[in-house]
């Protein structure tokens, strides 16, 4: 109550064209019936009015470049009752539609747009809860499809549109740094994709909230492909983002990475390739710590039920794999906290203060001491899980997952490198091993797409831990040799029961898919999100070498500068 | 905002071609000393300047300029009787090529090079595998109907360099006048939605080859399209569509055409809705103009084009008609690319090169009824080894033989009141109350596979019933003309004395490229109508929002 208090006094949002418009329509909502169909019991709107830009570069020249305007309405109609509606049901055509509005978005245009939409997206509601109601009886212990929650009125304000060509101009400058020969080598591929999103998104629904919150993202995406000579692909990415250009960092700094992660490529094509196959201790440092904890433990705390197949023509529609967040479960060692805290940084493009349904966000203590006690949670519950804690994301107009937004993972003690590396060793010793293994960065699945150069697969397609983009072998006096051409086979989910040793924390942010489909070329249609978490001395995984493809070694040599 | 759209980033025609071909030598000199070598080599890039403006709601839906360049990349290895792009037969047709578009940077720098390296790179791999297959499957597969060489070279090239015309169009007048035009197509409760546009393009297109070929050439063209809908109280979806296409956006129709078009495109709507539903008939059919150009663009263009009578799967439906008749002795058929204005239209099918670097010419398709000769790209078929510059594609994709402008031509010719008066006589004698004259369509699709029925379908957008008794015209709806070539053809009667223009795109292995139709009214004795799809939507429940439904709310604002 206490909550609520503070938000009914927090600033009303002001009357616009588009407000004014998604309130009359929203209103009218009451009006729409049918014969014998339930009622609405709850309609939203999002309506996103956004100035874009997209920019690819390639190795210091615009490729492509698109400035339109994003301004869309999305429309979520619920028939029935929260215990069971028209939602959580596979299929499609589910009375969650979208609708393009024009560029210049009079009352009455977007009144018009929305007409439409309400109408097509009742239509489709009452459809499909009558095919769930069909195909699919609610169990006794069904938690139900929906929880409503108090209603919220805040302003937070708009942002003006970004410098479009200030931008182009950086993706520029920074693709040119890929271009740059490396002792007489250069990358195959270098590109940088710029986006930038600026704007406002409403979000109102019948309940009585009423939102306007700013759109402010800009983010950069630099692939990077190296090739060695026996036709391997080396692919490794970089990734920031943050509410402005300017918050970026400056570019002198932007192009020193770029050229050091250029450089570390290049250099890494000349390395000689994995063979054979190793079993034993592998220490994840750097981003690749960030990443083992990203693809193997945040699935596990994502926690909103998958939705109930539905039986189509073309078999079962709506089964999902991901998610399996279950409660009470060891994920991690004994003393070891998840906590995410979407406000922990509010400069970052993935901090929010409302969710995607205008709930309030919440910090969750997702594990502690090792165990799941919770799982990151929108307004679908679950029967352990029965209310929200204000982490819905996802793409607007669908139904929308709980989901990771700023996240930190926390050991009860860390070691020093020394004795990390002597833990290390005893261990690979136990394995007759003379050397350990260690991994500092793993190939963003996404960016070794080749097929399709502009664009690129979320974490979501890895269908297990990716490729490290290069292993360490470690020995007992310190020595290291590098290997290109490694893979892991079946990393499970235990593997995080089976840290031997912990290091320094470290952070990194990456993009996850919205909808678990692969996004297109702009590096601002998912959902950024930021993980910390510390280098960790794993106990034993396999790793077997992935050789390159002869045949794809160039013909033609590259051109010159 | 008043823009004149130039390549303002993008390299001087001849340096850009200059750059191509030094690439193309560089490529050849490499791919030569391979085991599998290319036989022939194109390069093409295609720069496309785009300005399109819409509006809907009353309000600006859209107004956007944009500048792409794609590179095309035709590369065939093995011998021009047998080369990489020759046909697969049986499983191995599932092979296809992964090679996706390839946009290309506008400055000629390292990047445009080396994105014209990877391209050439990866269509050589891919050429080089598919040679292996095509041997193989050659090997183990029957002898081929057809056993036209792959590939026509050609004794001599071409150097050209055409003056391609600046495209300038005011945005911020089309954005007021077209917001204008939407407010008066949303004032009818029953336009459910509407949008008119405006869309200029021009195209400018570098092409060289291994034959020495260097040419610059392009087009500028600007269509304004109008589009009203509504959805009939019996679910029926109505859609109204006009559209007018020139050659310069200056020639676009004046504020004060458009909104004659408007009101006159709401009352159509509102005469639709208001129309019966057609039911399936068969009986004579009077065709005008544009939807004889579109019946003849389906009944016979597709059949027509060359590359269909090298593959096994396809129909081959005039293959063996070559000096037969096919059409009454009264009517001509030809496609010429060459014609850029024709019945007082600008026609989309203009163009003075194809994609493959050949010069448009007049192909003579049938004379005097018989049947002459095919659309033909460089890849020969069976009695015609030859190119007549039909060779097309759109950007990113492979060219083969497509329509340009197809026109129909007729030596004897009757008044539009004649053909109705025989349009009545062959209702009457077929025992029938009318006839049906398609005065509008809204397109059409034709399967020339020999699979599927060898049948087309011309989708009527307005058609009346013409009463024997010498009632008025009843305008109908919701049927579509069906049928197959040969019977459609032999049932025709007698054409009128204008032509008409028709102007669209037309979608096909190569993409999509501008077309045009050129007929005269056609009379045919018999044919035959199917109810078209019916939309089962109810009309939107609630009342169409209207300009009073207002707040205090003020301008446009986020």
């Amino acid at each position: 109550m206490i909550v609520f208090l503070a938000l009914a006094m927090a600033a009303e949002p002001p009357v616009t064209p588009v407000s004014a418009a998604l309130s009359a329509e929203l209103e009218r909502t009451s009006e729409l019936s049918l014969p014998d169909a339930p009622p609405i019991y709850l309609a939203r709107t999002h309506a996103l009015v956004m100035e874009q830009t997209n920019i690819l570069a390639s190795f210091g020249s615009t490729v492509h470049r698109n400035d339109s305007p994003f301004n869309v309405a999305y429309i979520e109609l619920r028939v029935g009752e929260p215990a069971f509606d028209n939602t959580g049901f596979g299929g499609w055509q589910t009375g969650f539609t979208s609708a393009s509005l024009p560029l210049q978005p009079t009352e009455e245009a977007v009144r018009l747009e929305l007409w439409r939409g309400m109408d097509r997206s009742y239509k489709e509601a009452v459809e499909q809860y009558a095919r769930k109601s069909a195909q699919f009886t609610a169990p006794d212990d069904y938690p139900g499809d929906y929880t409503l929650v108090e209603p919220v009125i805040d302003d937070l304000g708009t942002r003006d549109a970004p410098d479009r060509d200030g931008l182009e101009a950086l993706a520029q400058r920074l693709s040119a740094t890929l271009a740059e020969p490396v002792d007489g080598t250069r990358l195959v591929r270098g590109e940088v994709h710029v986006g930038a999103e600026a704007g406002t998104l409403w979000t109102l629904d019948s309940s009585g909230t009423h939102l306007r919150r700013p759109v402010a993202e800009t983010s950069v995406r630099a692939v990077l492909h190296a090739q060695a000579e026996d036709g391997m692909l080396l692919a490794d990415h970089d990734y920031l983002t943050a509410q402005s250009a300017n918050a970026l960092g400056t570019v002198e700094t932007l192009e020193m990475s770029l050229r050091v992660r250029a450089r570390r490529l290049v250099k890494l094509a000349e390395a000689p390739a994995f063979e054979g196959e190793y079993v034993g201790p592998v220490l994840f440092e750097q981003s690749a710590a960030v990443d083992l904890f990203r693809f193997v433990l945040v699935p596990q705390l994502e926690g909103t039920p998958d939705e109930i197949p539905f039986d189509s023509f073309f078999g079962d529609i709506g089964i999902r794999s991901a998610g399996d967040a279950r409660l009470g479960r060891r994920v991690l060692p004994v003393g070891w906290d998840v906590r995410d805290d979407p406000l922990a940084d509010a400069a970052f493009p993935g901090s929010f203060a409302y969710d995607a349904e205008g709930t309030p966000s919440q910090a969750v203590d997702l594990v502690t001491d090792g165990i799941v006690r919770t799982a990151l949670m929108s307004r679908v519950p679950r029967s352990d899980i029965p209310e929200t804690n204000g982490h819905a994301r996802g793409a607007l107009g669908q139904r929308a997952q709980g989901r990771a937004s700023i996240m930190e993972v926390t050991a009860p003690k860390s070691d020093s490198t020394r004795k990390v590396h002597k833990k290390a060793m005893a261990l690979a010793k136990s394995y007759g091993h003379d050397h350990y293994i260690v991994v500092r960065r793993l190939q963003e699945p996404s960016a070794r797409l080749r097929s399709e150069p502009y664009a690129y697969l979320t974490d979501d397609e890895a269908q297990a831990l990716p490729m490290p983009l290069a292993i360490v072998k470690v020995f007992a006096d310190g020595r290291e040799e590098t290997l290109r051409g490694a893979q892991f086979t079946s990393v499970q989910r235990y593997a995080l029961r089976d840290i031997a040793a912990v290091g320094a924390p470290e952070t990194a942010q990456y993009l996850a898919s919205a909808d678990g489909q692969p996004v297109d070329s702009s590096p601002t249609s998912g959902l950024p999100t930021r993980l910390t978490a510390p280098s960790v001395l794993i106990g034993e995984l396999e790793l077997v070498a992935a050789p390159g493809d002869s045949r794809s070694i160039p013909l033609l040599a590259p051109p010159e500068q | 905002m008043f823009l004149a759209l130039l390549l303002l980033t993008a390299a001087p025609a001849s340096e850009l071609t200059d750059l191509l071909s030094a690439e193309l030598d560089n490529a050849l000199e490499v791919f030569s000393a391979q085991d599998e070598k290319p036989h022939y080599l194109a390069l093409a890039v295609t720069d496309q300047d785009q300005v399109t403006v819409s509006a809907r709601g009353g309000t600006v839906g859209s107004s956007i300029e944009r500048h792409e360049r794609v590179l095309d990349v035709d590369l065939r290895v093995g011998e021009p009787a047998l080369d990489s792009t020759h046909p697969l037969r049986g499983f191995s047709a599932m092979e296809g090529s992964s090679r996706s578009r390839v946009l290309l940077p506008a400055e000629s720098g390292y990047a445009l090079r080396h994105a014209i390296r990877t391209e050439l790179d990866g269509q050589y791999r891919d050429h080089a595998e598919r040679i292996v297959m095509i041997r193989a499957n050659r090997s183990v597969k029957v002898e081929e109907e057809d056993n036209a060489p792959d590939f026509s070279p050609r004794d001599e090239s071409t150097v050209d360099e055409l003056p391609i015309a600046d495209m300038d169009i005011d945005r911020e007048a089309w954005e007021v006048a077209l917001s204008g035009i939407s407010a008066i197509l949303e004032e009818s409760e029953h336009v459910h939605a509407s949008n008119v546009q405006i869309q200029a393009v021009r195209t400018a297109k570098s092409f060289v080859d291994s034959e020495g070929s260097s040419i610059v050439h392009g087009t500028v063209r600007a269509r304004v399209s109008m589009q009203v809908q509504s959805v009939a109280d019996d679910g029926d979806h109505i859609n109204v569509f006009v559209s007018k296409d020139v050659h310069d956006p200056s020639a676009l129709p004046t504020e004060d055409v458009l909104t004659s078009w408007a009101t006159e495109a709401v009352d159509h709507l509102h005469a639709l809705r208001d129309a019966p539903r057609a039911t399936p008939y068969s009986g004579p059919v009077l065709l005008t103009g544009k939807a004889s150009g579109v019946f003849f663009h389906e009944v016979f263009g597709h059949r027509v084009e060359g590359h269909r009578q090298k593959r096994e799967s396809e129909g081959k439906t005039f293959a063996d008609y070559v000096g037969k008749p096919i059409l009454p002795d009264f009517i001509d058929v030809f496609d010429d690319p060459t014609i850029a204005h024709l019945a007082g239209d600008d026609l989309n099918g203009h163009y003075a090169y194809d994609d493959e670097g050949v010069p448009a010419t007049r192909a003579e398709l049938v004379d005097d009824g018989v049947f002459q000769g095919f659309l033909m790209s460089r890849t020969p078929i069976s009695g015609f080894p030859d190119s007549n510059g039909h060779g097309r594609r759109m950007a990113g994709r492979a060219p083969v033989a497509r329509m340009g402008n197809t026109i129909v031509e007729a030596a004897k010719t009757s008044t539009r009141e004649q053909l109705r008066t025989r349009l009545r006589k062959y209702a009457k004698d077929q025992d029938l109350d009318f006839g049906i004259l398609v005065e509008d369509i809204e397109g059409g699709f034709t399967l020339t596979g020999r699979v599927m029925p060898n049948a087309f379908n011309v989708r009527a957008s307005t058609a009346w019933r013409v009463f024997v008794d010498g009632r008025e015209d009843e305008l109908i709806r919701g049927i579509d003309l069906v049928g197959t070539p040969f019977v459609a053809f032999s049932n025709l009667r007698a054409a009128g004395e204008e032509r008409q223009v028709f102007n669209g795109h037309c979608g096909a292995e190569s993409g999509w490229v501008p077309v045009s139709a050129v007929a005269p009214d056609l009379l045919f004795e018999r044919l035959e109508f199917q109810l078209k799809e019916k939309g089962q939507e109810r009309p939107p429940l609630l009342d169409k929002p209207g300009p009073d439904g207002s707040s205090d709310a003020e301008g446009v604002a986020q």
